[in-house]
């Protein structure tokens, strides 16, 4: 809620990023990575997809939990930081357990499920974030059966007009496993990126995941939070 | 393999150390609250009956004596006269009158109660109770009431032999006695056989067959005689011995004694915690390897298919300077941070707001 007592939402994006930016807490934050070497570590994993003009890719797991939206926001934040003339957004399609809109402290709605039930115009779901030119699609409104709107032409055509776009879509998936709508919109990006938790994934469902997603351009397997609990001098001995 | 069980230990070790500590603290625990144990023991020389000699009971005859006693001592142990007769002048006699009593002496005999046999004729008593009084009171209770029911069946036993062999004595008499008649009527009848006999003695007169057959005839009566009257000579020995209480198969070497000091301590100080430690470190390895071994998830790129495409590796990025916020979605905030993500709040800074 704004002082004037209206709903961010209802006055567009921009006066929800207004909000945001007035926020006091925010301002004495310092906008830098919290996370040391988490901005190298993604320039890295972007380099790696030669990210272009019209670049889209999706971020897939076979389970919940794997770390896809931790991946699309970190992608899309360092493309967005590094490469300033390109622009970004995150496409949050995981309308079963949505995250994006709560992170970034916006109003959860309107967004994509929205604009697939042609409730809202796609432009007025598009939410800015603190970087010019990374924009953020939320999952929306919480809908009875988000399977139905994710197989419609309209997402076929939210995603080629989204691809006309911006520079570089970043598609937030649900679980591969878990929903087989994620094959479908796999097969509407350029390429995949596969997150596998370790410790998380099973050997088993991952195979499996990525014979659901044959019919896309899986690029290769992202291996996320990589650690180890034995002690380093243990795991030089064993020359783990 | 061995990188999998590292990793599930150091993940799970407290879960998996915790049975090494728990186990052998729980034992010493209950070594040092229960109450120390006295010991007593008998040592009894048993032998087989002498009358079993002549039995044809192929069974017994090659088991050890002591065997023998042993098996039917602790089928006596199992009958409720008898532990009741054990226990009817001890301490325990309180419980034989009160209800459960009977269970609770069922499950004390089968649990302080030792019996074994040490060699072919040694057979050991072995007691142990809190009270040293007790446990020398049930030994010698046991002594005595095995040592009356040996008695009284050994007596049973060679009566029935006496009267057995009693009769055969007197049977083989009576065959004696035909047979030596049968002889004189023979000799009577043919004077020269009785005349040969006096002048060329018994060869020459065994010449004649009727002669000889009587003859062979009277010789094995008088052995059967004589095999009758030993047996019952010696069931006459063994019954006599048991009614003057001097059991020669029935000798007690060691009268009952207790210890001085409780026994068993040093098992129980030392041996006790040592099995729960090996039975702890059994259960940690039992947990250790469960873990590792149902662990199907993927931990490094070995468990990858070979021909995996690895974009890249992301350690794990849970900075200590945002772990203590709370939720589990920290480092996602934290990597869109940049872009307006919200921290999560501290607890004060949750509250304060």
């Amino acid at each position: 809620m704004s002082d004037a007592g209206i709903p961010s939402v209802a006055r567009g994006p921009l006066a929800a990023l207004a909000d945001l930016r007035a926020r006091p807490d925010r301002q004495q934050q310092k906008r830098s990575w919290p996370i040391p070497g988490a901005d190298e570590l993604f320039r890295s994993l972007y380099t790696g997809f030669e990210v272009g003009s019209g670049t889209s890719l999706a971020v897939c797991s076979a389970v919940n939990g794997e770390g896809k939206s931790t991946m699309c926001t970190g992608l899309a934040v360092a493309i967005a930081q590094d490469l300033p003339d390109r622009r970004v957004v995150i496409v949050e399609t995981d309308l079963w357990r949505p995250v994006l809109a709560k992170d970034f402290g916006l109003a959860p709605a309107p967004g994509l499920a929205d604009c697939l039930l042609d409730r809202q115009p796609l432009a007025s779901t598009l939410r800015a974030t603190e970087l010019d030119n990374l924009s953020l699609l939320v999952a929306g409104s919480m809908v009875p059966s988000p399977q139905r709107l994710l197989r419609s032409a309209r997402m076929a055509d939210v995603m080629h007009t989204l691809r006309s776009t911006y520079d570089v879509v970043i598609v937030d998936t649900a679980a591969v496993m878990v929903h087989s709508e994620v094959a479908l919109i796999a097969r509407m990006v350029e390429e995949v990126v596969f997150v596998v938790r370790t410790g998380v994934t099973p050997a088993r469902e991952l195979d499996a995941a990525l014979g659901r997603l044959r019919d896309a351009n899986v690029k290769g397997i992202v291996l996320n939070d990589v650690r180890s609990s034995v002690p380093r001098v243990l795991r030089r001995l064993a020359r783990l | 393999m061995i990188e999998k069980v590292l990793e599930a230990f150091f993940r799970h070790a407290v879960l998996i150390v915790l049975p090494i500590v728990v186990i052998p603290f729980v034992v010493v625990a209950w070594v040092f609250s229960t109450p120390p144990q006295y010991e007593a023991q008998a040592g009894v020389w048993v032998e087989r009956p002498a009358y079993l000699n002549y039995s044809g009971d192929e069974l017994t005859r090659y088991l050890p004596p002591a065997k023998v006693q042993l098996d039917r001592l602790s089928e006596l142990m199992r009958t409720r006269s008898f532990t009741t007769d054990v226990v009817k002048d001890s301490p325990l006699a309180e419980y034989l009158q009160m209800p459960g009593g009977e269970a609770f002496l069922d499950q004390t005999f089968a649990r302080d109660f030792d019996l074994f046999q040490n060699g072919d004729h040694l057979l050991v008593i072995r007691f142990r109770s809190e009270d040293s009084a007790t446990a020398l009171t049930l030994v010698n209770a046991i002594v005595e009431q095995f040592r009356d029911r040996a008695s009284e069946d050994r007596r049973a036993q060679a009566q029935l032999a006496i009267s057995f062999y009693q009769g055969r004595l007197t049977d083989a008499d009576g065959t004696l006695a035909t047979a030596r008649t049968a002889l004189a009527k023979y000799l009577d009848a043919n004077p020269s056989v009785a005349a040969a006999l006096a002048k060329n003695g018994l060869d020459y007169a065994r010449l004649d067959p009727g002669f000889a057959d009587l003859q062979r005839r009277v010789e094995s009566a008088l052995r059967n005689d004589d095999d009758a009257r030993g047996a019952l000579s010696s069931a006459q020995f063994d019954y006599a011995s048991n009614v003057q209480g001097d059991a020669l198969g029935f000798r007690i070497i060691d009268a009952a004694g207790v210890s001085a000091t409780p026994s068993r301590q040093l098992k129980k100080a030392l041996i006790y915690p040592l099995a729960a430690l090996m039975g702890g470190i059994a259960l940690s390895a039992g947990l250790l390897m469960l873990f590792a071994l149902s662990d199907h998830s993927v931990r490094s790129l070995a468990d990858l298919a070979p021909d995996s495409v690895i974009l890249g590796i992301v350690p794990s990025m849970r900075p200590a300077s945002l772990a203590r916020r709370a939720g589990p979605d920290v480092t996602r905030r934290g990597v869109g941070f940049i872009a307006g993500a919200t921290l999560p709040l501290k607890p004060t800074e949750r509250k304060a707001s």
